[in-house]
């Protein structure tokens, strides 16, 4: 294993935060729709992570791979809106079952863990350059 | 010209070419003893870099084919062998130097 | 590996060896932080039993989750580590690189 393997299993760490950052942001963005193009409720998005060998190694490191992109069941949530047009009979609309408070939450974390690979990234790279500038100055 | 000096002479003759002989084999075993410090060493400083040169070129190629576990070990190694080379370089530059010199002297 | 300074050489080549290694590890770790039920790893070194051996490092899994600002803090002060060897290489070697070339020139 070398450090160039490093930077991949940095960089599958940045694409990991990435997707879901993508899938927070959808489910904010998307807390409100009483309705998809295709009729139904909005699904909160899931992102599946898990870790995977490196190909080719037998190495115990692992890079993290998004294995899937589900629509969760969560229970909807009943908002008392009386002059929405998709209340119901007593008032209250379905609305997607996306815990605002808690993406909010899971959003700091995933910039963290991004900031921190990117920042794990660069010193890899820093200690790459410095071990190829061995024997370089006389 | 009498037998007498004809031997002599001849005999001279032998004893002159038996000295010289004699002054070359001392020659010859003193190089020997010469040899075992100065340049049994160099020979011995010769192959070691000879197998470090040997050594880094592998780990060279296994960098380009992208085979290498340690990037550190193959830049140390490189400049480990040619610190030693440089250093037999140096060696055998004193040395021929020091060869001309000798050659250089007036008999 | 060399003739000339082999015991500083091959030392500090070995302890570059052990933190290359932890630098995988950790990296790996914060790359998997967000992995529900990872474990992660550590890089033991064993000391040699018999004198003269050289000591062993692998990975190892421990099962701990990954606190990520304390990873962070481990990869940053093994990284300081790792340029603090190389630069202890880079002056041993310069040194005798002036006895080489007695002090003149490239």
């Amino acid at each position: 294993m070398s450090m160039f393997r490093v930077l991949d299993i940095s960089s599958a760490g940045l694409s990991v935060e990435q997707a879901r950052l993508e899938a927070a942001s959808t489910n904010l963005a998307n807390a409100n729709t009483t309705r998809t193009k295709d009729g139904v409720m909005y699904q909160p998005l899931a992102v599946v992570v898990s870790s995977q060998a490196i190909d080719g190694t037998t190495s115990l490191l692992q890079k993290p791979v998004v294995t899937d992109v589900i629509s969760t069941s969560s229970e909807p949530r009943l908002v008392y809106e009386p002059g929405h047009p998709d209340a119901n009979e007593k008032g209250f609309v379905t609305k997607p079952g996306v815990d605002t408070l808690s993406t909010m939450m899971d959003l700091m974390s995933i910039s963290r863990s991004y900031e921190a690979n990117l920042r794990v990234f660069d010193i890899t790279r820093t200690l790459l350059q410095k071990t190829l500038e061995v024997g370089s100055r006389s | 010209m009498s037998i007498a000096s004809i031997a002599a002479v001849s005999a001279t003759n032998i004893a002159a070419t038996q000295i010289t002989r004699d002054m070359a084999i001392p020659i010859q075993s003193t190089n020997v003893a010469a040899s075992d410090g100065l340049f049994n060493t160099l020979l011995n400083h010769l192959e070691n870099v000879n197998t470090q040169l040997v050594n880094t070129d592998n780990a060279v190629q296994q960098l380009a084919n992208g085979e290498t576990d340690n990037l550190h070990q193959v830049m140390i190694s490189l400049e480990q062998t040619r610190l030693a080379f440089d250093l037999l370089l140096q060696v055998r530059n004193k040395v021929l130097d020091a060869y001309q010199e000798v050659m250089r002297m007036q008999v | 590996m060399s003739s000339l300074n082999s015991l500083i050489v091959d030392s500090i080549s070995r302890e570059l060896d052990v933190c290359a290694l932890r630098h995988e590890a950790y990296s790996a770790n914060i790359a998997n932080a967000s992995v529900p039920g990872y474990e992660r790893l550590e890089v033991m070194t064993s000391s040699p039993v018999n004198v003269g051996a050289m000591p062993s490092a692998q990975l190892l899994h421990t099962h701990d989750a990954v606190k990520l600002d304390q990873e962070m803090a481990k990869l940053s002060k093994n990284a300081v580590r790792y340029e603090t060897l190389l630069t202890a290489y880079q002056q041993t070697t310069s040194i005798l690189n002036l006895a080489i070339k007695e002090g003149k020139g490239a």
